[in-house]
């Protein structure tokens, strides 16, 4: 007899539905005491998992404090429209988490995988739309390395509002006037270029001195620190969506592990456990992202 | 070394203590859950700063907001609300460690900064 057979009890208090059976293993006096140990040693996950995320938020106040009028201008590049949506299917996914969890509570091993495979595809939706957004700051030279470009940025975006009739807020002048004069400076033939783009050079490279020499333009000192300063907040953005994302692809993989065994009736599901603690998992990244979508995407 | 007995007794069946909420209460969560992302991106639209005159009445609004609904998601979905006592205390000791970090703000705010040459200057 394995330790996990030596006690199995029904569950559920009604008496009429077919209830998982769940195994009470021999270090536990009564499956009260069992389950209460596996949840518990799961929110004590949760607890570093918040230790993690809040010195996050934490650095994402401390310069929000600091530099307010940069979060306040780099926040526009972040469509409103997308975070709403991942928002959405977030939410959905984690209703139908709990519908899984449920289910498995009943032991309707059918409904488990039907509601395991829509947060599935809410999840995938999520990671989609997250890539859409990820490409389209890559292509912006949004993205914190060497050749981030916020003068660029800045420009196509008020560009494109003109266009769509939507200005949110306009870039500052001397932002305009920076990137025209880097524009200039890129043409004028006396200055050679090691890197292929003048602002990739500014990033650190040697030639940097040279570059603000020519530039024709005082506001340039300016702009490259505010240009740092939004810097600041992508590098935020990409590193709390960033690990967010990467805490829904486990969610995937988890949840999948979870429709495999489902799907093929191991006897390790027998007991619905193994489901509710994902569930748990899942719904604290669902309020990971509760408050990074206001946080992020809603400044004003 | 523990003595195994090879003939337990049966033991006689048990109710779980752990109470799990019908399907409604997570169908009217869901519901209350989307009707709050409606009120923080409506929030966001209307500008209360600008309407109030205040700075951050925006930012404290949609803060509540997102603690409602994490609170919601607590409660409800992670079972919490139906969940042990000490389930309930390792909940609530996230949230107040997250609350305690929020302490290392005042070491930013009462010492000065030390400027370091670089980028900053």
């Amino acid at each position: 007899m394995s330790l996990h057979a030596l006690e199995t009890v029904g569950v559920g208090d009604d008496g009429h539905e077919e209830h998982a059976h769940q195994t009470v293993s021999i270090q536990y006096e009564n499956i009260e005491q069992q389950n209460e140990s596996y949840i518990v040693g799961m929110w004590s996950f949760l607890v570093t998992e918040v230790m993690f995320f809040g010195a996050l938020f934490l650095l994402y106040s401390l310069y929000r404090v600091l530099y307010f009028n940069a979060y306040l201008e780099a926040h526009q590049f972040l469509d409103v429209k997308w975070g709403t949506l991942n928002t959405m299917v977030l939410l959905v996914s984690s209703w139908s988490m709990v519908m899984a969890v449920y289910s498995g509570q009943k032991g309707r091993r059918k409904a488990v995988l039907v509601f395991l495979g829509i947060t599935q595809i809410c999840a995938a939706a999520f990671m989609g739309v997250k890539s859409i957004e990820y490409s389209k700051k890559f292509g912006e030279g949004l993205f914190p390395d060497a050749r981030f470009n916020y003068a660029k940025a800045l420009t196509m975006h008020h560009e494109e509002s003109k266009a769509s009739g939507n200005v949110h807020e306009p870039p500052s002048p001397r932002h305009v006037m920076a990137f025209k004069a880097l524009e200039e400076a890129e043409k004028a033939p006396e200055v050679t270029l090691a890197a292929p783009t003048a602002m990739a050079t500014l990033a650190g490279a040697p030639d940097k001195n040279q570059i603000k020499e020519a530039v024709p333009s005082a506001a340039w000192g300016t702009f490259e620190h505010e240009q740092n300063k939004a810097r600041i907040f992508f590098s935020i953005y990409f590193t709390m969506t960033g690990l967010h994302g990467v805490h829904v692809l486990i969610g995937m993989l988890l949840m999948g592990a979870l429709m495999y065994f489902y799907g093929s009736k191991h006897h390790c599901v027998e007991d619905y456990i193994p489901l509710e603690l994902i569930g748990l998992y899942w719904h604290f990244v669902d309020i990971v992202w509760i408050f990074l979508f206001p946080l992020m995407y809603l400044i004003s | 070394m523990a003595h195994v007995n090879p003939n337990p007794k049966p033991v006689p069946p048990q109710q779980e203590t752990t109470k799990h909420p019908s399907a409604w209460v997570y169908h009217f969560t869901f519901g209350f859950l989307m009707i709050m992302l409606g009120v923080t991106v409506a929030l966001y639209y209307l500008d209360l700063d600008r309407k109030t005159g205040i700075t951050g009445v925006n930012l404290i609004v949609a803060l509540l907001v997102a603690v409602s609904k994490a609170t919601a998601v607590v409660l409800f979905f992670m079972n919490v609300k139906n969940g042990t006592r000490l389930t309930w205390l390792w909940a609530a000791l996230g949230f107040i460690w997250a609350l305690l970090m929020g302490g290392i703000f005042m070491d930013y705010e009462s010492r000065a900064w030390v400027y370091h040459d670089g980028w900053q200057r």
